[in-house]
C-alpha cells in the first residue's frame, strides 16, 4: 500500500505543524477520514471535540512534548493518558511524533474493549499506525525524509511510503 | 535526481465545524486538565521526583497516584489539594481574594468609582469628594499624583 504525506495547511500553530498519510486512491487522508467517520458519533462527540481541542493546546501552547501523548507500541495516540473518560474509553487517533514540532495523525476510532488488539474498531487503525511508525523512521535514518523546522522534506523525488 | 521536495497540503474543515459546535465549558475543563498535567509533570521535573516520589508525599500507593496521572480517576478538588500539599506549590490559583475580603472592601471601591464620575479629568482640589485618600492611593495608585 503506499502512503503520501500530507501538510495539514489548517493545523499549523506556532509550537507544531500536523501532518497525516494519504492512501494511493483513497479520498481523504487518514486524519480526515478519521474526522468525517467519527462526527457522524453523537454518543462520542464531546470526547472528539475534547481530543481537537489537545490538539490545539499541542500545537498552540505546549508543543509535542511525549507526556501529553500514551505510547502504542511504535507509534503514539491521543487523547493524553491523563484524560478521564466516565464509564467508556473514549476515542482514540494514532499518531506519530516525529519531532516536538512536527506530528504525523493517522486514524482512529471509538474503543470499545481495555486493549486495542481486543477492539474491532481500533485494532486495524492500532496495526496501520505501528506499521506506519516503523516505516516512517526507517524512511528518517536511511535519509530519505529530513525535517527542517516544522518541515518534512523528501529528499528524493520518487519517494514514497511503502506499508505492507 | 535528488531533490528537496515538501509534503503536498491539505485543508480539512471538518476540523473547524467540529470545534465550532464544542461546548465552551467542555473545552475550558480540557484547557484546564492540560494545563494541570503540564504543571503537575513539570514540578515534578523540577523538584527531581519521580511518581514514586510523589504517591510517598501524598501517602497513597504508586498505583493510585498512577490512576490519577493515568486518566483513569476524576481529579477532584480533594486529590488536587492532595496534589499541592505533596508538591509544596499551588495547583490551582484562585484570582480573587475570599469573600469577606472582597465585601470589606466594597465600599471604599465604591466611594473611588463615585469619585472616578464625579471627576471626569477636573483636579479633587476643585471638586472635594468625601473619600479615604489611603484607600484611593492603594486603589489607584497611577492616579494619585493627580490628586496630591
Amino acid at each position: 500500500m503506499i502512503v503520501r504525506i500530507v501538510k495539514i495547511a489548517n493545523l499549523s500553530y506556532e509550537k507544531v505543524q500536523f501532518y497525516s498519510l494519504k492512501r494511493e486512491g483513497t479520498p481523504y487522508s487518514e486524519y480526515r477520514d478519521f474526522l468525517v467517520r467519527m462526527q457522524q458519533k453523537p454518543e462520542i462527540i464531546e470526547d472528539l471535540q475534547l481530543l481537537n481541542n489537545y490538539i490545539g493546546l499541542i500545537g498552540r501552547k505546549y508543543g509535542a512534548d511525549k507526556k501529553h501523548f500514551k505510547a502504542e507500541g511504535d507509534a503514539e495516540r491521543l487523547p493524553p493518558p491523563y484524560h478521564f473518560v466516565q464509564g467508556d474509553y473514549g476515542v482514540r487517533l494514532y499518531c506519530i511524533i516525529a519531532t516536538t514540532d512536527i506530528v504525523i495523525h493517522l486514524n482512529g476510532d471509538h474503543k470499545t474493549a481495555e486493549k486495542a488488539q481486543d477492539c474491532p474498531n481500533c485494532f486495524p487503525h492500532f496495526r496501520f499506525a505501528n506499521k506506519a511508525a516503523k516505516v516512517f523512521k526507517t524512511a528518517v535514518e536511511s535519509g530519505f525524509i529530513e525535517f527542517e523546522d516544522k518541515e518534512i522534506i523528501y529528499t528524493n523525488d520518487d519517494f514514497e511510503l511503502d506499508i505492507e | 535526481m535528488n531533490k528537496r521536495i515538501t509534503a503536498a497540503v491539505e485543508q480539512i474543515q471538518e476540523f473547524e465545524a467540529i470545534q465550532q459546535a464544542a461546548p465552551k465549558d467542555l473545552l475550558l475543563m480540557g484547557d484546564m486538565s492540560m494545563a494541570i498535567a503540564h504543571y503537575v509533570f513539570q514540578q515534578l521535573e523540577d523538584k527531581k521526583m519521580t511518581q514514586k516520589d510523589l504517591a510517598v508525599a501524598m501517602e497513597k500507593t504508586e498505583a493510585e497516584v498512577s490512576k490519577w496521572l493515568g486518566g483513569m480517576h476524576n481529579l477532584t478538588l480533594r486529590s488536587i489539594a492532595k496534589l499541592q500539599i505533596a508538591l509544596g506549590e499551588a495547583v490551582i490559583v484562585i484570582p480573587h481574594k475570599n469573600h469577606h475580603e472582597a465585601h470589606a472592601e466594597l465600599p471604599a471601591l465604591q466611594k473611588v468609582v463615585r469619585f472616578q464620575t464625579a471627576v471626569k479629568g477636573i483636579t479633587l482640589r476643585k471638586h472635594p469628594v468625601s473619600f479615604n485618600k489611603v484607600t484611593f492611593a492603594k486603589a489607584m495608585p497611577n492616579r494619585i499624583e493627580q490628586v496630591a
